[in-house]
């Protein structure tokens, strides 16, 4: 379990909170504005205000790292390899349900499909290759190379 | 194996990691959170045969890549959903994990799972509504209140006024 807390997050929250009442009114949007960065980029009078407010620049920054900082310190589990073997194998059972069935059954009959075809192609060559107009123009031409090749 | 050609198989496979921090996250149990999975899993497999056979078939990358993003967010719907009825039957015999001393775990249901969504698997605000089941500023609410529990947690009663304001 990966939950060490890197950061004591009092000394933040109490650098926070030493803010003066005053603020610039646009720091209460800066939250959103962090959250979804989209719209961070798309706002342009937002991003123009940023460049002026010297306030507004702390915030932001404050926020960033306390968001940072909640971020680092949610727990977050390793799946164990045991474990992962554990779930694989009942997935097994997950793959035996009606929808994989169909699909397997699909993919059955696109390869059955696939073969019939391959099959066909190659009873068909072999039909040709042995068919009277073909053997006659094989004799025929191994007779005038032969013929050729003797008299040459 | 090239993305495109992933199947649910491959794709569970890939994101197994995720998908069980994510039930453990909800509920904080290891084999209450396996089980928790699984059933959600098999819940989606039996509701979302539309989706499983579009995402199975298509080829078109684009397509694929669309289709993974609401496979994604439609299990996490599962397991959220399933984890917030289990949670309340399970309130009073699920044994505390040895780690759940974590003050994260103190949280509420639905304010960890947004807190785990935004900050660990970088969802965006529409799919943690989809999953969810809430509107915009509900989830935005829940969030703030989250994190504002959060630092309270770790010691401190009060915010600063802007950040309560949020």
């Amino acid at each position: 379990m990966n939950q060490v807390i890197q950061k004591d997050p009092r000394k933040k929250l109490q650098k926070i909170e030493q803010k003066p009442e005053g603020f610039c009114v646009h720091s209460r949007k800066l939250g959103a504005y962090v959250d979804e960065p989209k719209i961070m980029r798309e706002s342009e009078g937002l991003n123009a205000h940023l460049k002026k407010c010297t306030d507004c620049q702390e915030t932001l920054k404050e926020l960033r790292e306390f968001y940072d900082l909640v971020e680092r310190n949610i727990p977050q589990i390793k799946l164990e390899d045991d474990r992962r073997f554990q779930i694989m194998m009942e997935l097994k059972e997950l793959y035996k349900a009606p929808v994989f069935k169909s699909l397997a059954a699909e993919k059955k009959a696109d390869l059955r499909e696939i073969l019939r075809f391959a099959n066909e192609a190659v009873n068909d060559f072999v039909r040709t290759l042995v068919s009277p107009p073909l053997v006659l123009t094989g004799t025929f031409m191994a007779i005038i190379i032969w013929t050729y090749k003797f008299f040459s | 194996m090239s993305v495109y050609k992933t199947g649910l198989k491959e794709y569970l496979e890939r994101n197994l990691n995720d998908l069980f921090s994510f039930s453990f996250c909800l509920l904080p149990d290891e084999l209450q959170a396996q089980q928790l999975l699984l059933d959600a899993l098999s819940i989606f497999v039996a509701s979302e045969k539309d989706l499983i056979l579009e995402f199975e078939t298509t080829e078109d990358p684009g397509r694929k890549l669309s289709l993974m993003k609401v496979l994604r967010k439609s299990i996490m719907r599962a397991v959220y959903h399933m984890a917030a009825k289990r949670s309340r039957q399970l309130q009073s015999t699920l044994s505390p994990h040895e780690n759940t001393s974590d003050v994260f775990f103190h949280l509420g249901i639905s304010q960890r799972a947004v807190l785990y969504l935004k900050h660990k698997l970088n969802f965006d605000f529409s799919e943690i509504e989809h999953i969810l089941g809430k509107a915009s500023p509900e989830v935005m609410g829940i969030l703030s209140q989250g994190r504002v529990r959060l630092a309270q947690l770790w010691g401190q009663d009060f915010l600063p006024k802007f950040h309560q304001e949020l």
